[in-house]
């Protein structure tokens, strides 16, 4: 049989490092399995041929289908499993024949879905293939008699006094089944036993095969036909299936809040423009998400992002570091519209505990930025800092904040950089600030920045009832 | 299955609680303590007496049982051997079934042990069968009227004469003679996994039959090891532990048999306790020549009776004929206002109509020669009494308004108060003006009321709609105002 084509090809460029995930705040909202598929990102082909596929669940019965598929394909990888060599003889024929069961079922699954776009078409003509078509014909035949020979296997007569001895079984009515009927027709209950299903003794699955040498001959002739095949070839498509899904269930689950999602067009140049981008991992916190715009090209690659605390800075960064992760996995991301373009490589800096050996935490945030620039190995990246050099002294923290942007800019690198030095205001970088009302409402928008800086220093004050005008009020009351 | 000699259908009318405390302004307890001197038996009494029931059907279906039972004594008693017997089946029953919960959990369990479960539980269910045909049998010899004994008839006639019930003995008698050194067949069943998901016991007959075969001179047959193939035994413990198992599983339907039909019979000896007390209580009151009647279940029309007595007067003297009987017919309309000298016998008067109201709702019969009773929903009360140690300055009356505002805010159209002496206290001589309008609130909301009281101007505030008036004359008895 021709070998069983892999849904997901490995990507040439290098995963993305797994603490970006966390940064981001994914570990809550998707599964390890989605994460680390994530972490890879793909070249512009395969998020086309992946957003065909997501294009297609829009349907519900692709949906369906799809689910059920990963359904069958799990029974069958846990039919493999089961597979034990120590178990009784009979039973390791029993097994065989759920695996070989679980295998047409989830091969006759996998032939339909030819119409899920490109990414599924190689998986769909291997089935119509001629030479898949016959082996998977002999072994529906090979099926359909292990089950005939295993029937009158599986229940016999024990007669048991002085030894036992097996009889096959003609159809002997069990007491159990008696009593049953009894108490039903006296119109009483009878029990509801579930008694749990046992291994097989070795003894008696050698009896019985003892019993029925015919039919062991056959069985073993069956199996060893297949002994060829590899059963477990289509599961590889698991993770796959399990990501789509999930990533579709976390589109709906999105949509029931009113967040909306696109299948941004793919740029053929540097660039990431969103309309109405969502922040996805409030999602769990059941807060109203505010959307905001994102205009990076290669004229304004790198911004500053500046503002009150609790403004909406972070979630900003979060925003459009999530749905880049998203884009590039060919997900659907979680905006009106977007157009952006593949980036081969994305990563973020955020603060880090307090757990340095020797350094300290500007030595460390350097070292780390370092790093985060030489990974990218000339290729053109989308980079994310979150109040790096924060914990530093204003000027010494500012001087390594501007080499950081020039060098990063120098590399042609695009990024975003979420900072309180509002210092950033005097350079030629463009500003983003997140907007606060006259009445110091926080309205969670990044918009450009038009001078004036709002002071979070202010704000913080207020909120502690220490700004003038409470301090006033204070002494108002006190008279001092 | 359900039976019961307390309520017909399969489930019971709603059971209307009775405050202890009326019991006891009633002395209830008082008089059926002398009248049913038993405490066990008049516990079962006042079981019942303190959940009576406004349904008429369920009000005749205990007057048939009790008038059933006091034609014919012989049965009552012949049903209560009977009876007795289901509640020492039960917790055999019971301790095999804890025994065999025991079994299951231990991991260690041997054929014995699940073979002596296998036979006691056989053993119960099999006296259990038994008692359900003594108990249709019983019945059977007696022309019944009674519908709870007639459909308890039917119901144990039905099983003890389907044929079922007859094989399920045949197979009670097999497994309680069983031994495990006898040949046993067993039937299994694997699932399309191949692990066994059924090991029981079958019958011996299924397996092949046992080849003969003549050898020499003269004429022996030697039998021939029947046809199958051995198998190995080396995984004794393996078997030991299906063949434990299917012990059990047999005993657990054996048990299940046993435990519903006793679940069912059990509370039929409750039951039987209280019309065994009643009975005694009946002939306590025959002995003092006091008539006895069923009071006529009569939803549509006032409750009315003619020569009622008050119990306890009746258990102060050796006759009922030093005892005044009353007959009274309660208004159509609103409440009944009963007024009267001190001493006059209000209270008794008051008493024996409550008790009849009460008894009469169990299923009991009355002390009078006819009734009719129109059930109520809620019984409620309202005696004067003594002085309770926390209450306020306002002495008796502060207590009677709250227990009278408790009854405002809780009871409704069907419901009947009984209310003596109300605001009596002299201290509160505005007690009329008080009580009118909590009187007409009654009879405004269909909660019938009777009334026993000294104050005279009571009468001129109500309507006649509101409430019919009688007085208590000096002979005890009460006459139209």
């Amino acid at each position: 049989m021709m070998t069983f084509p892999q849904l997901f090809t490995p990507t040439p460029s290098p995963p993305l490092p797994r603490r970006l995930l966390s940064d981001l705040r994914l570990d809550g909202l998707l599964s390890e399995n989605a994460l680390s598929l994530l972490c890879r990102p793909c070249g512009e082909d395969e998020i086309r041929r992946r957003q065909q596929v997501f294009a297609c669940m829009e349907v519900q019965t692709v949906c369906r289908a799809m689910t059920e598929c990963l359904s069958a394909l799990e029974a069958l990888e846990s039919a493999c499993l089961r597979l034990n060599a120590s178990a009784p003889t009979l039973t390791l024929y029993c097994l065989h024949a759920r695996r070989l069961s679980a295998y047409l079922n989830a091969c006759e699954l996998l032939a339909r879905t030819g119409t899920w776009g490109e990414l599924f078409a190689e998986t769909s003509t291997y089935f119509v293939h001629p030479e898949t078509e016959q082996a998977l014909n002999t072994l529906r035949e090979d099926l359909r008699r292990l089950e005939e020979l295993l029937l009158p296997l599986r229940r016999g007569l024990l007669a048991a006094g002085g030894g036992y001895r097996l009889f096959p079984d003609d159809g002997a009515i069990s007491e159990e089944e008696e009593l049953t009927a009894c108490i039903t027709v006296l119109g009483l209950t009878p029990p509801n036993l579930h008694p749990a299903a046992v291994p097989l003794p070795p003894s008696l699955s050698e009896a019985i095969l003892a019993l029925c040498p015919e039919a062991t001959a056959e069985i073993e002739e069956i199996l060893a036909r297949q002994a060829s095949t590899d059963f477990l070839a289509p599961a590889g498509c698991i993770p796959a299936l399990k990501f789509f899904l999930e990533i579709h269930a976390l589109t709906a689950r999105a949509e029931a809040k009113g967040i909306p999602h696109t299948l941004p067009a793919i740029a053929p140049k540097p660039e990431y423009r969103a309309d109405a981008l969502f922040d996805i991992s409030l999602l769990a916190d059941d807060h109203p998400i505010v959307p905001n715009d994102a205009r990076f090209t290669e004229k304004e690659p790198f911004f500053f992002l500046i503002g009150a605390n609790g403004g909406g800075k972070t979630t900003y960064l979060r925003a459009m570091g999530i749905n880049l992760l998203l884009f590039g996995a060919g997900c659907p991301i979680f905006a009106r519209s977007a157009r952006i373009y593949p980036f081969p490589r994305m990563d973020a800096h955020f603060p880090a505990d307090e757990r340095f050996t020797g350094t300290g935490r500007l030595e460390d945030e350097a070292r780390r930025t370092d790093t985060m620039l030489a990974e990218c190995g000339g290729m053109t990246a989308f980079l994310l800092f979150n109040e790096t050099f924060s914990g530093a002294d204003g000027e010494i923290g500012f001087a390594h904040l501007k080499r950081l942007a020039a060098d990063l800019t120098a590399a042609g690198h695009f990024g975003l950089f979420v900072t309180h030095f509002h210092h950033v205001t005097d350079t030629s970088y463009p500003i983003l600030t997140a907007r606060i009302t006259e009445g110091n409402c926080r309205t969670f928008r990044i918009e450009r920045f038009r001078g004036a800086a709002a002071s979070h220093a202010a704000d913080i004050l207020r909120r502690h009832g220490l700004d003038a005008d409470s301090l006033e009020k204070r002494r108002g009351t006190h008279a001092y | 299955m359900h039976i019961s000699l307390l309520h017909p259908g399969e489930k019971p009318s709603p059971a209307i609680p009775v405050k202890p405390d009326l019991l006891y302004h009633l002395s209830l307890d008082r008089s059926l303590a002398c009248l049913c001197p038993d405490r066990a038996s008049r516990e079962t009494l006042f079981a019942v007496i303190t959940h009576i029931t406004a349904a008429p059907a369920e009000i005749t279906y205990r007057q048939q049982i009790m008038a059933e039972l006091l034609r014919a004594p012989a049965l009552a008693e012949a049903l209560s051997t009977c009876f007795s017997r289901f509640p020492a089946l039960q917790t055999a029953q019971k301790d095999a079934e804890r025994e065999a919960r025991g079994v299951g959990a231990s991991r260690t369990t041997t054929v014995t042990s699940a073979k002596n479960l296998l036979q006691t539980q056989a053993i119960c269910c099999q006296r259990t069968l038994l008692s359900v045909a003594d108990l249709a049998h019983l019945l059977d010899q007696y022309s019944l009227t009674a519908e709870g004994l007639i459909s308890l008839r039917d119901i144990c006639r039905a099983i003890a004469e389907n044929p079922a019930h007859a094989r399920l003995l045949q197979l009670c008698r097999k497994y309680s003679e069983i031994s495990e050194r006898e040949l046993l067949a067993y039937r299994f069943t694997l699932n399309p996994d191949g692990r066994m998901v059924e090991y029981c016991l079958t019958d011996r007959r299924h397996l092949p039959e046992e080849t003969q075969k003549k050898r020499g001179f003269p004429l022996r047959t030697k039998s021939q090891s029947r046809p199958g193939i051995p198998v190995s035994p080396q995984d004794r413990e393996g078997y030991d532990s299906f063949t434990a198992s299917a012990f059990t599983t047999l005993a657990a339907h054996f048990s299940s048999v046993a435990r519903e039909l006793l679940q069912a019979l059990v509370p039929l000896a409750r039951e039987l306790r209280f019309y065994i007390a009643a009975l005694t209580y009946a002939a306590a009151l025959r002995e003092k020549d006091v008539p006895l009647c069923f009071p006529e279940i009569t939803p549509q029309t006032p409750t009315a009776a003619e020569g009622l007595y008050d119990l306890l007067l009746l258990t102060e003297f050796p006759t009922g004929r030093r005892v005044v009987p009353h007959t009274v017919s309660l208004p159509a309309e609103g409440g009944l206002l009963v007024l009267g000298e001190n001493g006059s016998g209000k209270t008794v008067f008051l008493r024996s109509l409550a008790t009849l109201q009460l008894l009469g709702q169990a299923g009991l019969p009355v002390p009078c020669t006819r009734a009719n009773l129109n059930p109520c929903t809620v019984p409620a009360l309202q005696f004067s009494h003594s002085e309770a140690p926390g209450d306020n300055a306002a002495g008796r009356f502060e207590p009677a308004v709250r227990e009278l505002a408790g009854m405002v805010e809780g009871l409704d159209t069907g419901a009947m108060v009984f209310l003596n002496e109300t605001f009596q206290s002299t201290a509160y001589a505005e007690g009329a003006e008080g009580l009118c309008p909590i009187l007409r609130h009654f009879s405004a909301c269909g909660i019938r009321w009777i009334l026993v009281s000294h104050l005279k101007d009571l009468p001129p505030m109500l309507s006649p709609k509101e409430a019919t008036v009688y007085r208590m004359g000096e002979d005890y008895r009460i006459s139209p105002e």
